[in-house]
């Protein structure tokens, strides 16, 4: 390769030298400048289709509504049936547990006597063999 | 020193730098519209860097223009406008990166633009055997180019095709002005020798005589 620019060692040329090289190179440049590319329309189109695909995936999750006073109460009276069976679980151990509380204050006396209230004497009537009143109807 | 320290980026002008966070910030927050006009404000500056570093070939370009953009999406929710990275500096960096992979992946030295990549005007038109002198000293440039190391070719196109500052080209690619000095010297040596000797083939001893 014929050495016109530097020298081996790398020694800037002489000033006239170097400025005729930095003229001829500045019209390559030039050139250079005057025949960049344009972007096509189907790289924008992709731009903007990546754009649009990455704000729905970074886009966040809408944050859920504040909820009402009585709608934390309820989140937390589930919180807390969910492990005994959730409100039905809950009213029958209640049941239970009231029932318990009656038996020991009242004794099983007072069990005796509601089975006798439950379970007390049909009334009958006894209307004998005077069934001519029902011709009469 | 805190005085030679490559500081802060005086990119093109400070309004445009704010103009580009702006709309970044717009993008992050839902509007679409501003990624379209990021879009359109950087692409091609964006592009022709891509196309000079990879040796010509523009639809390679237009993928690592595409994958650069597509970052700048990624990175638009934790953008920090306040003494963060310019937009366009930073799109820069990363197309240059890009390029640069691709270049290493290839394993093998730039293509060198075949005849028929070298744009033809039509014969017809006006001042047709000028964009024709034109295109071929634009061919002899890509060339010379090619055959510069990926540092120097970087730091030569950003600063004689694309325009930048030595500044701005020390931040994109993360060395000193004076790194950048030394590279553009070097460069343009390589370049001088390469093309000076095909000044008169291409036309430009028509010049001289013109002027």
């Amino acid at each position: 390769m014929p050495m016109t620019g530097p020298t081996d060692d790398g020694a800037p040329r002489a000033g006239a030298g170097r400025a005729a090289d930095d003229a001829a190179l500045e019209a390559f440049f030039a050139a250079g400048r005057a025949t960049a590319p344009a972007p096509s329309a189907g790289l924008m189109a992709r731009i903007e289709a990546d754009a649009a695909r990455q704000e729905r995936r970074a886009a966040p999750v809408a944050p859920p509504a504040a909820p009402s006073a009585a709608g934390r109460l309820r989140a937390l009276w589930a919180s807390l049936t969910a492990p005994l069976g959730g409100g039905l679980g809950v009213g029958g151990l209640a049941l239970a547990a009231a029932t318990g509380i009656w038996l020991g204050a009242t004794g099983p006396e007072a069990l005796l006597d509601l089975e006798d209230r439950l379970f007390a004497p049909v009334l009958v009537i006894d209307l004998g063999d005077d069934w001519a009143f029902l011709a009469d109807l | 020193m805190a005085d030679t320290a490559p500081s802060p980026v005086p990119s093109a002008a400070p309004t445009e730098a704010d103009a580009d966070a702006a709309l970044l910030a717009r993008y992050a927050a839902g509007a679409q519209d501003a990624a379209r006009l990021l879009a359109g404000r950087h692409a091609g500056r964006l592009l022709a860097h891509a196309t000079r570093m990879l040796g010509g070939d523009v639809a390679e370009a237009e993928d690592a223009v595409q994958e650069a953009f597509l970052r700048l999406w990624r990175a638009a929710p934790g953008w920090r406008a306040d003494g963060g990275a310019r937009v366009g500096t930073w799109l820069f960096k990363v197309t240059g990166n890009l390029c640069i992979d691709r270049l290493r992946r290839r394993r093998t030295p730039v293509a060198s633009l075949s005849d028929e990549g070298v744009a033809e005007p039509a014969s017809q038109a006006p001042g047709a055997a000028a964009a024709l002198m034109q295109a071929q000293r634009a061919d002899a440039l890509q060339r010379a180019l090619n055959r510069l190391p990926e540092r120097q070719r970087q730091a030569v196109v950003l600063r004689h095709l694309d325009g930048l500052s030595n500044p701005e080209i020390a931040a994109v690619m993360d060395t000193g002005v004076e790194a950048v000095e030394s590279l553009l010297a070097r460069a343009r040596r390589a370049l001088a020798a390469d093309l000076v000797p095909k000044r008169d083939e291409l036309g430009y001893a028509d010049d001289r005589t013109d002027g």
